[in-house]
């Protein structure tokens, strides 16, 4: 996980050297792997264990670092302008494959206008090595790489019949990536369809199809999650791997997922100039149980406590 | 000389060496004997041999049957004792006579490899701390390799591309391809854990050391087979704390001298919390292994209850250990079976 120390201090303001930040990281489970300075900018490779899909975002790092040195985690607050017009009468969203997908969302946003992103912005991007693209897939990425949350971009007038299907992929049903490459799927992956063919593969990547051009005018927006099992599965089968299924196969934080929408949405209404949003929500479970912590058992093994059972 | 006589004198000498050489009790004893009865200067059949000379001419064929009779007699009963006392009759020896004035070939003997120096130190050192020694079979299920270690289906650490699957599908055994899920050359030690949960009674405090298996492409600090020494300890109290101490104590004895260790958290599906172990050396932190809690998975798939036992487990890399001790800076020298470069590691 590469991190921008210049990004990083949105979210938490450190007096300490880096070389100290990275050591006290590293004895709490965040491995150093390297510093380098990319256009100016400290970059630091963290490297995040399979267990701490939290980590794979600047806001998950910085709130390490707050909490190591009890400091203030500044989490960016989203005010998001809503619409009148209710989205059902744009679009509508079937969920045929909750075992794999349990969350979908979706935000609509009209009258966008595709251009480059700021340069402060792009070269955030640029500097932990992600290739700015244009605006909007660049916001998709950007919130991705804060919170962690993979999100994904639609032509909306790409999308036949205004209808998304999160549905099994038929078997050997053919999908042309934005990697420009086709892939034969099977039943056990999943895809996110309009009416007619397969718009992207959940959780992995977006299709050609439906992707962002600069004469797109009209967005969908989607944030959902993702079974780990089911994208590893998917990644693994087609050797295709992508820093959206690495984070679905550690288990993405349910609860962030329409902060990421909603922020990623604020920035594209700022930036590039969309009129409306209107937001969309399937849920199909619980956005996930509280976990049970006994600190007493905590004790039990960490120190030379005996275990009390009342 | 009379015939009778010489009779005489050969029987009561043929009696009297039995009698000797059937108690004699010890090879110089023995050797005695031989020299007093058969000895080529003044033996006793030498001295009945003169005597021969003096006989009759027409009583010399039976007196000399009679003497050959007896010489055969002593050197049957000379050959039985030696026998008998286990020393090798040098009288009948084939081959040439051994000269000890010729330089001699020296044997070639060989040394003890370096990596199995390192296993037996590991193992007196944890056999101090009470740790008994378990093996397992190199041939593992997926069982024992990863379901009881909570490693799922699907998990990466389970691609056959960073495992050795045995081609068990093209057996022709017809029972073997439809029951017996593919086995493996086991990837790590912990599957013993898991089988001496399984048959041991607790309280357990094992170690199990030996060769594992991985596809790694060999370099400097990798090879497809290598040595790991795994500790496990279950018993109704185990806190990190004992870990910390069994580890310390142990890289202690080990490295000589008093060592000071530290825990950094880390992931592995087997345990939790989990941490990676580093020792203080020569001014830097050095790696020593991976370490943690007994998941309550793991006790859970061996029928163990994690809410009355506790336990903790801990992985070493033999070779990095072994390699650091003798100063050998590249694993595939290890491996290549070169007894010059093996020699200079001799105890």
């Amino acid at each position: 996980m590469l991190i921008s120390w210049e990004w990083l201090a949105d979210y938490v303001t450190l007096d300490a050297p880096i070389d100290q930040v990275v050591d006290r990281w590293a004895l709490s489970g965040l491995n150093h792997e390297s510093t380098e300075w990319v256009e100016g900018v400290p970059v630091i490779d963290l490297e995040v264990t399979s267990n701490r899909a939290d980590c794979l975002g600047h806001i998950g790092i910085a709130r390490e670092a707050a909490v190591l040195y009890s400091l203030a985690l500044k989490i960016p607050s989203v005010d998001l302008p809503t619409s009148k017009q209710s989205v059902h009468e744009v679009l509508e969203v079937e969920n045929l494959f909750p075992e794999a997908c349990p969350r979908y969302t979706a935000r609509v946003i009209r009258g966008v206008k595709i251009g480059p992103s700021p340069e402060w912005f792009a070269k955030r991007l640029r500097t932990i090595g992600i290739r700015p693209i244009n605006n909007v897939v660049d916001a998709t990425n950007y919130v991705m790489m804060e919170c962690g949350q993979p999100l994904h971009a639609f032509d909306l007038n790409r999308i036949a019949s205004n209808r998304i299907v999160v549905r099994p992929a038929a078997q050997k049903e053919n999908f042309k990536a934005i990697d420009h490459r086709s892939y034969v799927l099977d039943p056990q992956m999943v895809v996110i369809g309009d009416s007619k063919s397969a718009l992207a593969l959940g959780g992995v990547m977006g299709g050609s199809d439906s992707e962002v051009s600069e004469t797109t005018v009209d967005l969908l927006i989607e944030a959902a999650s993702f079974e780990p099992m089911a994208i590893r599965r998917t990644a693994r089968r087609l050797k295709l791997h992508s820093p959206s299924s690495h984070r679905f196969e550690r288990r993405i934080d349910p609860q962030g997922l329409d902060f990421a929408s909603q922020r990623c949405c604020q920035w594209i209404l700022h930036v590039c100039l969309g009129s409306r949003c209107l937001g969309i929500g399937v849920r199909t479970s619980s956005v996930g149980s509280a976990v049970r912590l006994r600190p007493n058992r905590t004790r039990w093994w960490q120190f030379l406590r005996r275990f009390d059972r009342t | 000389m009379a015939l009778d006589q010489f009779l005489t004198a050969l029987d009561s000498m043929l009696g009297e060496a039995r009698a000797c050489l059937e108690t004699v009790d010890s090879a110089e004893a023995l050797e005695q004997l031989r020299v007093k009865y058969t000895g080529a200067k003044s033996g006793a059949l030498k001295s009945v041999q003169k005597m021969l000379a003096g006989i009759e001419v027409k009583d010399k064929p039976a007196a000399g049957k009679r003497f050959n009779e007896v010489r055969d007699g002593i050197e049957g009963a000379l050959s039985r004792a030696s026998q008998r006392l286990g020393c090798s009759n040098q009288q009948e020896s084939a081959g040439p006579v051994f000269d000890p004035t010729l330089p001699g070939l020296r044997p070639r003997l060989g040394t003890i490899h370096p990596i199995t120096q390192s296993l037996e130190h590991l193992k007196e050192i944890m056999g101090r701390l009470g740790f008994n020694v378990t093996e397992g079979p190199e041939i593992e299920d997926p069982w024992h390799n990863f379901v009881a270690l909570n490693i799922p289906e699907d998990h990466p650490a389970r691609d056959p591309l960073d495992n050795f699957y045995l081609a068990t599908a093209k057996s022709s055994d017809p029972a073997a391809q439809t029951n017996q899920p593919a086995r493996l050359l086991r990837s790590q030690t912990s599957t013993v854990q898991i089988r001496v949960m399984e048959t041991q009674s607790l309280p357990l405090r094992i170690i199990s050391l030996g060769r594992v298996y991985r596809p790694d492409a060999p370099d400097a600090t990798h090879f497809p087979m290598f040595h790991q020494m795994e500790g496990l300890w279950v018993d109704r109290n185990v806190t990190m704390a004992q870990l910390k101490s069994v580890l310390r104590l142990f890289a202690t004895s080990y490295l000589g001298g008093d060592v000071n260790i530290r825990f950094r958290p880390s992931f592995f599906p087997f345990t939790e919390p989990s941490v990676e172990v580093d020792y203080w050396w020569n001014g830097q932190w050095i790696e020593f292994g991976g370490a943690g809690m007994v998941d309550p998975n793991v006790f859970q798939a061996v029928g163990i209850d994690p809410e009355v036992w506790s336990g903790f487990a801990f992985g070493l890399g033999v070779e990095r250990l072994c390699m650091r001790r003798f100063g050998i800076t590249d694993i595939r020298d290890l491996y290549r079976s070169d007894v010059r470069f093996l020699r200079q590691f001799a105890t």
